[in-house]
C-alpha cells in the first residue's frame, strides 16, 4: 500500500537492485542542529578518559586520548537513541527492508580533520556471518543508516 | 554526502569512505538494523539484545532504550 508511505517504488526497487540509496536531506538544517547539540548527553570526553588510552568501554580511541568511535550510541534516552527510533529513519528502512525490525548496536565515527584516513573498500556481511546469519542468498535485509555530521573539532 | 543526508545499503553492499579533508572532524552516525527475531548472535550471548525500534503492525511495541532496560529489569533478566 503506497498511502503514507515515505520511500517510492522506485526507490525500493533501486535499492533491491543495486543495494543501497541515497536520501538527500532527510532531516532539516534546524534538526540536525538539535542532534549535535545533544552530542554532550554522550558523555564523549568522560568515556574517552575512563578508557584510560585503550579501547574499551565502548571506546574506540587514539593517540591515548582522542576518540574514533563511540559505540551503543542508540541507547541511555539521548537524542542519537531518538534518532535510532525517529518515525522518518525507522519508517524508511522499515520500508526498505519489509520485515520488522531491531536495532541492536550502534555507533558514533569521528575522522580526523585534514588527514582523516580512507576507510576501505569492505562489505558487512564478514561481521554479520560471525554471527551465523544465513548464507548470502538468504540473507534478510539489514541496511546500514549512515548519517554523517559535519561539526567542530573533537579532538583533544 | 551533506549533513542532513541518509545513506542506506545494504550488508552485503561493498562500501568504504574517502579521506576527511575538511578543517573539521568529521561525524558519521551508524545505525544497523536487523530483522526482528534475529539477533546479533554475539551480541545477544552478551546479554545486548536489540529492543524494536519500529512496527508497522504493532505501533504499540515501540519503546526507548530505557523504557526496555527498565521491563527487563522488571522481568528479573540481566539488563
Amino acid at each position: 500500500m503506497e498511502i503514507n508511505m515515505l520511500t517510492t517504488p522506485e526507490q525500493r526497487l533501486l535499492y533491491d537492485e543495486q543495494g543501497f540509496i541515497m536520501i538527500p536531506s532527510l532531516f532539516s538544517p534546524e534538526e540536525v542542529a538539535v542532534l549535535k547539540a545533544g552530542m554532550a548527553a554522550l558523555h564523549t570526553d568522560q568515556r574517552v578518559a575512563g578508557a584510560e588510552g585503550r579501547t574499551k568501554g565502548g571506546m574506540v580511541v587514539e593517540d591515548a586520548d582522542t576518540s574514533r568511535l563511540q559505540f551503543y550510541i542508540h541507547r541511555g534516552g539521548t537524542r542519537f537513541d531518538l534518532l535510532a527510533r525517529h518515525p522518518r529513519m525507522a519508517r524508511i528502512m522499515q520500508e526498505l527492508m519489509a520485515v520488522p525490525m531491531d536495532i541492536y548496536h550502534s555507533k558514533l565515527a569521528f575522522k580526523a580533520a585534514f588527514t582523516g584516513s580512507v576507510q576501505f573498500w569492505r562489505q558487512d556481511y564478514g561481521y554479520w556471518i560471525t554471527a551465523k546469519h544465513p548464507q548470502p542468498k538468504t540473507a534478510p535485509g539489514a541496511p546500514n543508516a549512515i548519517r554523517p555530521l559535519y561539526c567542530a573539532p573533537m579532538t583533544r | 554526502m551533506k549533513a542532513d543526508d541518509i545513506f542506506a545499503f545494504h550488508n552485503l553492499t561493498f562500501h568504504g569512505s574517502l579521506m576527511n579533508q575538511s578543517d573539521d572532524i568529521r561525524w558519521r552516525t551508524d545505525l544497523p538494523y536487523s530483522e526482528t527475531g534475529r539477533p546479533l548472535e554475539w551480541l545477544s550471548k552478551a546479554g545486548l539484545n536489540g529492543f524494536i525500534a519500529r512496527s508497522h503492525g504493532h505501533p504499540e511495541t515501540v519503546e526507548s532504550w530505557v523504557d526496555w532496560q527498565a521491563k527487563r529489569r522488571s522481568a528479573g533478566v540481566k539488563v
